[in-house]
């Protein structure tokens, strides 16, 4: 591992008292994809949510990029390339495909984004085909489409992926996959989350098991994969 | 006769649009029904009577020196009272904008007055005849502003990055806030524009009405009402609301009894509740899961 873009000491999320992660202590380097799994409930969401800062009320240390996180608002946190796409999509429904796509590039305070846009809608030749329609008239495959252009185009340094697979038609997850691929090759940072363990550990470098809100095993995801004990934690068999 | 109610109507109708907007734009960005959004109204036209007749300030600029003022009382409310606090105390919310709705009218009756004021036309001249119809050069004023005001505020919005990130807020808060958005930067602006607006609708209704410290709570009333009836959340439903409520006022008015005209349109307002909760314009936007 050469320099973190992310490391994690100890950290705790909480709901009100509800402690949602637990002493979580992880690192994230250059150019890793590193997947979180574990079942539902587990508290892969929450860790997203403190590590974007949308769930503020959290103890421990977050270091991104060698700074501190706890100072920096969810905003100057997408200011920074730290690039969450959320569970659901949240796609801006009543807003076009393209409107969309630019405001991911919001943070970035970039002038002419025609070109941009182009290459986003690029990725995903449906999008190209919809840019005009309404974000909320797409179906669930094509909006984690869309929330991922959207995210593209923010230039992420490290990208949070939120069950991208959910809700999704097949033929759909494996476009969105090759998608998730073609931004490993270039060297973009991945922290994903998946509660489909088979997909998760296959576009992977390590793995994190979480259960109850805290990590119980970390190793590499092709380890995973062979690996009989883990494998009844992770898929439930 | 009819044409000149319908004409008066219009004139009523477009300040009640234009008060309609700042509910319509603090709402859908900030999600509180700013129930202090009246008196920035009456602000303006006070403040407007007050430069022109006791201070003798020249109109071109005491128009703008009152709407600027009413667009600092804005700010000031929202960053005072509003911007540190509990987003999700809704009720918490409404209560503290209607605090600030009697502290500014308070402060509005200390500083300037109790005194009922007749502020001057924004222009001096005979009506426009038109036929058989008579239109106040100040009627003119009003519609106008209507459209200039609510055309730049479309430009805003779908042309501006700021603009755009304001509906981003409004549409969904959360992916607004992962775009890297500021939310509180979208609400300073948005109570920007509804003292902006606001203030402009004040200072343009008072040489019509009158300017008097009491005024904010019933404007605000009717603004309320407007935005109600077209879709709280929609700047056209206000534009349609606020003139539904004028015309319905006014036909009431000339038709039936001055008396009834405010009965008339609180009744309107209560079947729109009953009937079509979310409006005239306002549906249920397409929301995938």
């Amino acid at each position: 591992m050469t320099e973190a873009v992310l490391s994690v000491d100890k950290l705790s999320a909480f709901y009100g008292k509800l402690c949602a992660v637990r002493d979580a202590s992880f690192e994230i380097g250059k150019g890793e994809t590193v997947c979180v799994i574990g079942p539902n409930g587990a508290g892969k969401t929450s860790l997203l949510k403190a590590l974007s800062g949308t769930l503020s009320k959290t103890t421990g240390v977050v270091r991104y990029r060698g700074q501190v996180a706890a100072g920096l608002s969810p905003e100057a946190r997408v200011r920074r390339g730290l690039i969450h796409v959320p569970e659901g999509r949240q796609v801006f429904a009543s807003m076009t495909v393209e409107e969309n796509i630019e405001l991911g590039a919001y943070a970035r305070r970039v002038g002419n984004l025609s070109g941009e846009i182009e290459s986003a809608l690029r990725l995903f030749p449906r999008l190209m085909e919809r840019r005009k329609q309404l974000a909320g008239t797409l179906s669930g495959g094509e909006q984690q489409m869309l929330a991922m252009a959207r995210a593209v185009i923010g230039h992420p340094q490290l990208l949070m992926l939120d069950e991208p697979s959910m809700g999704v038609a097949p033929i759909m997850v494996a476009e969105i996959y090759k998608q998730v691929q073609a931004l490993r090759e270039q060297g973009v940072t991945i922290l994903l989350v998946e509660q489909n363990a088979r997909i998760a550990l296959g576009n992977s470098d390590r793995a994190l098991v979480i259960a109850s809100g805290e990590i119980r095993h970390q190793a590499r995801s092709s380890e995973l994969l062979k690996d009989g004990a883990v494998a009844g934690l992770v898929f439930g068999h | 006769m009819f044409q000149q109610v319908v004409i008066s109507g219009i004139t009523v109708g477009a300040i009640y649009a234009l008060i309609a907007i700042g509910f319509t734009i603090v709402f859908s960005t900030v999600r509180v029904v700013n129930f202090a959004h009246g008196e920035f109204v009456m602000v303006g036209g006070l403040l407007y009577a007050w430069l022109t007749i006791v201070q003798q300030i020249p109109l071109a600029l005491a128009i703008p020196l009152a709407i600027a003022a009413c667009v600092v009382v804005a700010w000031l409310s929202y960053e005072l009272c509003l911007a540190g606090m509990n987003k999700d105390n809704h009720i918490a919310q409404v209560m503290v904008t209607l605090g600030l709705g009697v502290t500014i009218k308070g402060l509005a009756q200390v500083f300037i007055g109790k005194d009922t004021q007749f502020p001057p036309s924004f222009s001096s001249g005979s009506p426009l005849m038109l036929g058989s119809m008579s239109i106040s050069q100040q009627s003119i004023w009003i519609v106008g502003s209507l459209a200039v005001l609510l055309g730049l505020l479309w430009a805003v919005m779908q042309k501006t990055r700021i603009g755009k990130g304001m509906r981003a807020v409004a549409i969904n808060h959360y992916a607004a806030v992962l775009m890297g958005i500021s939310p509180k930067r979208a609400a300073i602006i948005a109570f920007v524009f509804a003292g902006l607006i606001g203030g402009a609708a004040g200072a343009l209704l008072s040489p019509v009405a009158s300017a008097h410290y009491d005024n904010g709570m019933f404007l605000g009333i009717k603004g309320f009402a407007a935005a109600i009836l077209g879709g709280l959340g929609h700047p056209i439903g206000a534009l349609v609301g606020g003139l539904i409520l004028g015309l319905v006022e006014s036909l009431t008015a000339g038709y039936l009894s001055s008396a009834y005209k405010d009965a008339v349109s609180l009744v309107l307002l209560l079947a729109i509740l009953l009937f079509r909760p979310q409006g005239l314009l306002g549906r249920a936007l397409p929301n995938k899961l």
